[in-house]
């Protein structure tokens, strides 16, 4: 290994000049795939919800996608904070978001231990595929946050790995829930918001390795 | 001698328009910064291979610094995160220790707040006690078990948690 003073010289030598990361620019890029994502689901469904375009929402679904869309507000500002490290710096507001998506899974359980027919379609025939596709509407999202984190120095691999699970999860939540036609809260915060479990896990098992520098 | 901040952060804003000369007195500052920082964290023989690689990170990700705030702290990251490596090498193997080499140094308050005599007392009894006897002092793991009355495979198991409690808590700091 070269002395410090060799190693100063050939960075500085190396030196070239070079753009910053910036944290919104990364949101820009997010919101574009997110955007991209929901379009090419309600694509291939042939449409949104037939009461989201008539304007007149029921209010379940509704309800569900603003809550996902706000833990994804607050996530993603706070994953693509992480590419700027500091000593000191606050960003612990995304767990609060986080524990906020809880509300539909908690609502889906006591609705579903109060309400014997909601009950019944808390395991509708459609629930895996909602599943399966959120989960799938996560992955460009997740591919595009990693790629865009990789650029900038996360110290947290871990914790970036599970919060960049979380954003493409909810990106693909609030794409699925854009076109199922099932109402309830039992079916949205078990298999939508599953998605954003799956896709969590998934990100916390395979991102770290790629997020250390 | 305090390393001034402020001339510091547009230093580095010269840097990232590819300024050299500011390049060079940032890093050579750092390199100060870093040696008092790692001098409290790590055994003397890691400390300039901990240097050198942090200066890596430094050119290798500064374009994450962003030159509206203040240096040090952004430094401050990188070291920890360094260091937070250097303690996953540690628990992985068993040929380095901690000797604990703190300075009286008057050190900044960032490096204070992550003096690793803090960080050993969040840590239960037991395991702050294995990583001491073993890494800091440099018994054995046989002499370790026989002084705090553990069996050995325990002290293993101790260092071993410690350590990784230990890693956990300097990154969430």
């Amino acid at each position: 290994m070269p002395s410090t003073n060799d190693l100063i010289d050939q960075l500085t030598a190396d030196l070239q000049p070079r753009r910053k990361t910036s944290p919104w620019a990364g949101r820009a890029v997010l919101g574009c795939v997110a955007a991209l994502t929901m379009v090419v689901f309600v694509a291939a469904a042939h449409g949104m919800r037939a009461d989201f375009i008539a304007g007149e929402p029921h209010s379940v679904p509704l309800i569900s996608e603003l809550v996902l869309l706000s833990a994804l507000c607050a996530v993603a500002a706070a994953v693509t904070a992480m590419a700027r490290p500091a000593v000191g710096a606050l960003r612990g507001g995304w767990q609060w978001a986080v524990a906020a998506l809880a509300v539909l899974p908690i609502a889906a359980l006591m609705t579903a231990i109060g309400n014997a027919s909601e009950r019944a379609i808390m395991f509708p025939p459609e629930g895996p595929f909602c599943l399966f596709a959120g989960t799938l509407g996560s992955l460009a999202s997740i591919v595009v946050l990693t790629i865009w984190l990789r650029r900038g120095a996360p110290t947290s691999p871990t914790r970036a790995a599970w919060m960049v699970g979380i954003t493409g999860g909810a990106v693909g939540a609030i794409a699925i829930g854009l076109i199922c036609p099932i109402d309830a809260v039992t079916h949205i915060g078990t298999w939508h918001v599953g998605a954003i479990l799956f896709a969590a896990l998934g990100s916390r098992l395979i991102l770290p390795r790629f997020l250390r520098w | 001698m305090k390393i001034d901040d402020d001339i510091l952060r547009r230093s580095m804003a010269g840097a990232l328009e590819g300024d050299r000369p500011s390049y060079a007195f940032v890093l050579d500052q750092s390199r100060t910064w870093l040696l008092a920082y790692y001098r409290r964290r790590v055994p003397p023989p890691m400390i300039e291979d901990l240097v050198q690689e942090t200066l890596m990170s430094v050119h290798s990700k500064r374009q994450s610094y962003d030159p509206s705030r203040p240096y040090l702290p952004w430094l401050a990251a990188i070291a920890r995160y360094r260091w937070v490596d250097a303690l996953r090498r540690m628990r992985d193997t068993d040929e380095l220790h901690l000797e604990d080499v703190a300075s009286e140094e008057d050190d900044s308050p960032v490096v204070a707040r992550l003096s690793i005599g803090r960080l050993l007392s969040h840590l239960p009894a037991r395991q702050a006690n294995a990583i001491v006897l073993t890494r800091i002092e440099g018994h054995s793991v046989a002499e370790a078990a026989r002084i705090c009355g553990q069996s050995e495979n325990l002290v293993k198991v101790n260092v071993h948690r410690g350590l990784r409690k230990l890693a956990a808590l300097v990154e969430s700091e």
